[in-house]
């Protein structure tokens, strides 16, 4: 999946570099590591990201950015193909979008695109 | 006495705890036949036992993760083998005529047939993915999962249906429930704790290599493509390679290593569960069949989790404090020699093992899973 299209500048930069922070903090993973990381980095595929450390990479964002940033159920609203494409600036437009429009738990569903029906499909 | 067909999935970890309950329903007298891959199965159930082949549908070791894993195991194995299936499980079902049917979770065909058929059927589950219920907050990846599940039910010709994952009148689980962590489950769930059959072909063991004076640790990530293995298996070895004075490590490599130290012995394959009372530790995928194995015996364990139901057994290892947990793909050996220290030195992770042992044994194991069977077969 794609980013939402956000101003690219200072502040974007500001708010990657944050999440690769924090995407460090959930994986304890070293600097080296976390100088590959880009906005196009999958969480699964290129950062071998799983079900735990997603979990506390949530907390972790909630603890530094507020209530409003809700990872968590952004991630609840995705299907399967969009959680295996996830990427880091996915999660960065999310914080960006929650703190821009502050609305506590707003960040979810909104966003997760492409609405329902994938099982039916085949 | 009462007849029993037993669905299978053509891999190992699928076959060992069914071989062992038939077992035990062979000695009350019971028969039982079997529909799988014959290949796959002579080893486990001998050279008499009747078995109605499926046919051998090729399933490598998937090297997929996560969610890439669970597209893979739906789409790329359990979709397309219960159709392949569908056709033999309905052969075997009219020409044995069993009692019950009793099927791997997975194979959704043995629940489909039995439905059809009107036969009572009890569902297997070798492994905990479904059970850890890992996706109750991912709504739209379970509403996939059961789009898929009641497509084939639909396919079957029994259009809204039982789900086949589970009988409605018996689930019978190789765990225990204290190493489930006490979740509530209904009554007809049977939760019997691991049900370990040795490995009838004898494997030949170095068994006079081993110092009784050294620490024994076992590493092995079962069945898994070969590369992803042997990326962990060198890793592991450059952790150990440095404490050959304290210990001693079986890795079970399918391809040696170069310039490997004599305290490492490389070897294919080996008696695990005659083996695992003389080890101190291992280290593991978690998948559930090692786990169990280990703990059964009391060993801790350092788990490296990579794909379905293996983040669920070594997150259960975790919180029961039986083990430490490593990233499969990113642990580096310095971390690795580390949590094997770990586990080696503090003696609360063997006491912690030895409580989910004391779990097992009183879940009753393959007896346990026999008498439930049997209850179902009498109608009670």
């Amino acid at each position: 999946m794609t980013a939402e299209p956000v101003q690219d500048g200072p502040a974007r930069e500001q708010l990657l570099a944050e999440m690769v922070a924090l995407l460090r903090k959930a994986t304890g993973e070293d600097p080296r590591w976390a100088d590959e990381i880009t906005s196009a980095t999958r969480l699964e595929a290129d950062l071998f990201l799983d079900s735990l450390e997603l979990t506390a990479l949530c907390e972790l964002a909630r603890d530094s950015y507020g209530d409003e940033v809700d990872l968590a159920a952004f991630v609840s609203g995705l299907d399967l193909d969009q959680i295996i494409g996830l990427t880091v600036g996915d999660l960065v437009a999310q914080v960006e979008a929650a703190r821009a429009d502050g609305l506590g738990g707003a960040g979810g569903s909104g966003r997760a695109g492409g609405s329902g029906g994938a099982g039916k499909k085949k | 006495m009462s007849r029993f067909l037993f669905v299978t999935l053509p891999l190992a970890g699928h076959i060992n705890p069914p071989a062992a309950v038939a077992t035990v329903l062979a000695t009350h007298g019971h028969e039982v036949a079997w529909s799988g891959s014959e290949a796959r199965l002579r080893p486990w159930i001998g050279p008499d036992a009747p078995v109605y082949p499926t046919g051998m549908r090729l399933f490598r070791g998937q090297p997929d993760t996560g969610f890439t894993a669970v597209k893979s195991l739906w789409k790329g194995f359990i979709v397309p083998f219960t159709r392949f299936t569908l056709p033999s499980v309905e052969k075997a079902v009219r020409e044995y005529r069993p009692d019950v049917v009793v099927t791997d979770q997975h194979a959704l065909a043995g629940g489909l047939v039995a439905e059809r058929n009107g036969l009572p059927w009890a569902t297997f589950c070798t492994s905990t993915i479904e059970l850890g219920d890992p996706f109750r907050e991912l709504p739209k990846v379970d509403a996939w999962i059961r789009g898929h599940v009641s497509a084939l039910s639909a396919e079957a010709g029994l259009p809204g249906g039982p789900d086949p994952r589970f009988s409605p009148h018996l689930v019978i689980a190789f765990t225990s429930a204290f190493f489930l962590g006490d979740r509530s489950y209904p009554d007809h769930y049977a939760m019997v704790g691991p049900a370990l059959s040795a490995r009838p072909t004898a494997q030949s063991f170095p068994w006079d290599r081993l110092d009784p004076a050294r620490r024994h640790v076992l590493v092995t990530v079962g069945t898994m493509a070969d590369d992803v293995a042997m990326d962990f298996y060198d890793r592991a070895v450059q952790a150990l390679r440095p404490l050959g004075d304290t210990l001693q490590a079986i890795v079970i490599a399918p391809e040696s290593l170069p310039g490997t130290p004599e305290h490492i012995m490389l070897l294919p394959r080996v008696p695990q569960v005659e083996l695992m009372p003389h080890l101190d530790a291992v280290v593991c995928h978690a998948g559930l069949n090692t786990v169990s194995e280990a703990l059964n015996c009391g060993v801790p364990l350092v788990v490296a989790p990579h794909t379905r139901d293996q983040p669920i057994n070594g997150a259960e290892v975790v919180r029961i404090g039986a083990g430490v947990r490593l990233h499969f793909h990113r642990a580096r050996p310095d971390q690795m020699r580390t949590a094997v220290l770990t586990v080696l030195t503090d003696p609360g992770y063997r006491a912690a093992a030895g409580r989910v042992r004391d779990s097992f044994t009183a879940a009753g194991g393959a007896p346990a899973a026999a008498a439930r069977l049997e209850r179902l077969a009498a109608g009670l």
